[in-house]
């Protein structure tokens, strides 16, 4: 489910961001520059986190970045970035975050069935430990790749 | 230990927002928490202290679960819980 959705020789290591903000807009450029969304979703995702708090971060070190279905997604899409420093995103149990993905679906369905394909990968603590701190790129495209 | 079923209401499910909000619920309790897909005959019941635990889960609108917990709290900790899902998460 991974696989069919990440472009995974795509996925971008050592990205600088400011801040949360500009983690989730680094995470969803890919995306955008491929017309599969607009930037309008990524400022919706950043929206959300304000008004509701980073419950995007959804484990220690991770953010899954997406926003409500609307005209803003074309086509059902993933991309992930790993920053080359932690930022925080006002998480008290899940800060600092270096993984985030963005995600963006046209049906609400398809937000639960992509994050059950990432959390199963997730709530193995090898695989988090790779993604988070491996620096062989190859096995971290290979996991993702095995999901 | 003390346990109660009840069904998934809110339209999207389990998902980010309502997973976060029943963590920091959960996580108010001392007791051990879980829940349970009931309509999964494979699903092991997850921490509910957890979210990547709870989102692996796939927990639908419509899914039968149970939330079980064992310790000094379990009741009010179940009691609330429940209650949570019960208000479709404010969605």
């Amino acid at each position: 489910m991974i696989k069919d959705l990440l472009d995974i020789e795509k996925i971008e290591f050592d990205v600088h961001a400011e801040d949360w903000k500009d983690a989730l807009r680094k995470a969803g450029r890919y995306l955008v520059e491929q017309g599969k969304i607009d930037q309008q979703y990524v400022e919706n995702a950043i929206d959300a986190c304000v008004e509701r708090g980073p419950y995007i971060v959804i484990m220690p070190g991770v953010a899954f970045g997406h926003a409500r279905p609307d005209e803003s997604v074309h086509e059902q899409c993933l991309h992930m970035i790993r920053l080359d420093e932690p930022v925080n995103f006002g998480s008290e149990y899940n800060d600092p975050v270096r993984i985030v993905f963005m995600f963006a679906s046209e049906s609400s369905g398809g937000h639960l069935t992509v994050m059950r394909s990432i959390a199963k990968m997730l709530v193995e603590p090898e695989n988090v430990e790779l993604l988070i701190n491996g620096t062989d790129k190859d096995k971290i495209r290979k996991l993702l790749a095995s999901y | 230990m003390y346990s109660k079923t009840t069904t998934i209401k809110n339209e999207t499910g389990l998902h980010a927002r309502p997973a976060h909000d029943f963590v920091n619920a959960a996580k108010k309790y001392s007791s051990k928490i879980t829940i349970k897909n009931l309509d999964d005959a494979e699903a092991e019941a997850a921490n509910a202290k957890s979210m990547v635990m709870i989102l692996a889960e796939g927990i639908a609108k419509d899914t039968h679960v149970e939330v079980a917990a064992d310790g000094s709290d379990e009741k009010e900790a179940v009691e609330e819980l429940i209650a949570l899902i019960d208000s479709g998460f404010g969605e």
